[in-house]
């Protein structure tokens, strides 16, 4: 039997250019006997298109954690985001989507695996967004009918 | 009008001149245009439908034939290369006559536009879908200078709708301001200059307040 893994996300709102950061975790495997079949942990952080294109994806950043000898584990970790962004966006054609992934490697075994989304918003705007781009329609925002 | 002087720190922004979309243009249609010739050696009717065709194209290039030849390609002066969500700024656009011209009193059309371009492929054809998800629409009143027609227009990037600038391959977000002006003598060709707009708050943009 095998631990699941477990992110924690200090924020889960992250500006541009700033650090996504947190703990990961991984309990003991239930067989403590013998040695863990987990062989190595790996948290990376990548953003995925999504809509009317064909997606477009990349991991911006990765970090490993050594696993003790019954696979557990217990780490903090920080990885920057681009200050290029993208931003997380909810467009009309075009939805961008941040996820932190925790992939535990196991040996003859499904990789248990934990997604964590994270919501990168604009330098200086942690405290403004809660939620991706666009937020509302503002004052000379006007939506074109479909073909225009 | 007094001319405001070149702000330091502002870029100049060049559009697609109309030599070159004309190019673009008479490449496209050169497949078809060999697919007549080569039709036209067996058949008079495709010399006929060849020659409409040709009358067709310079019909609906002649103003951009007639911009080119009596204007230079238009300039947009922007006051950074990179603008933050909820900067204001005001962009002067200029076009240059290439022999000295009396400029009246002229319209000037501005939109401020961000789009989005999704690009999906299905076998071997590739497919660009766009959407206008912010415009701008401004009119401004053009005067002529010795250097030709001037125009200015003040916009602010919302900070809540759009997003800020990106390329991701396939899905792009891109910002640009397309400008057009209505006067006599003038062409009425349109143009397109793109801005960059960075993942970023203006400095001088209010904060929210705490509840």
């Amino acid at each position: 039997m095998t631990g699941l893994p477990y992110v924690e996300l200090d924020r889960d709102v992250v500006e541009v250019g700033g650090q996504v950061s947190g703990r990961v975790s991984r309990a003991p495997d239930g067989d403590v006997t013998n040695a863990s079949r987990a062989r190595s942990i790996k948290l990376s952080l990548r953003h995925e298109t999504s809509g009317r294109g064909d997606t477009d994806r990349k991991v911006v950043g990765a970090q490993e954690f050594d696993l003790d000898v019954h696979g557990s584990v217990e780490a903090a970790f920080a990885i920057t985001v681009p200050s290029s962004g993208p931003i997380s966006y909810d467009g009309r054609l075009i939805r961008v989507r941040w996820e932190l992934e925790l992939r535990v490697d196991v040996k003859r075994a499904s990789d248990p695996t934990a997604i964590v989304s994270v919501l990168v918003v604009p330098r200086g705007g942690a405290d403004r967004y809660d939620k991706p781009h666009p937020l509302s329609p503002t004052p000379g925002h006007r939506d074109l009918p479909e073909g225009s | 009008m007094a001319l405001p002087p070149k702000r330091a720190g502002s870029v100049v922004l060049t559009a697609d001149s109309n030599v070159v979309n004309l190019a673009k243009t008479a490449s496209m249609l050169v497949p078809f245009v060999g697919i007549f010739a080569w039709i036209a050696v067996n058949a008079k009717v495709a010399l006929v439908v060849m020659a409409i065709a040709t009358l067709v194209l310079v019909i609906a290039s002649a103003e951009s034939l007639r911009a080119a030849m009596l204007w230079h390609t238009p300039e947009l002066e922007s006051p950074s290369a990179a603008l933050a969500l909820g900067s204001q700024f005001v962009v002067v656009y200029r076009r240059r006559p290439k022999r000295v011209r009396d400029v009246s009193e002229c319209k000037v059309f501005f939109r401020l536009v961000c789009e989005e371009r999704a690009t999906y492929r299905q076998g071997s054809n590739s497919t660009t879908e766009t959407a206008e998800v912010v415009v701008q629409e401004l009119t401004s009143d053009g005067f002529g200078t010795e250097k030709g027609v001037e125009a200015h227009a003040a916009f602010r990037i919302p900070v809540d709708a759009g997003a800020p600038s990106f390329d991701l391959g396939n899905n792009e977000v891109c910002w640009f301001v397309q400008v057009w002006v209505v006067g006599q003598g003038l062409p009425r060709d349109k143009h397109k200059f793109e801005l960059r707009v960075i993942p970023e708050l203006a400095a001088d943009l209010e904060r929210p307040q705490d509840s």
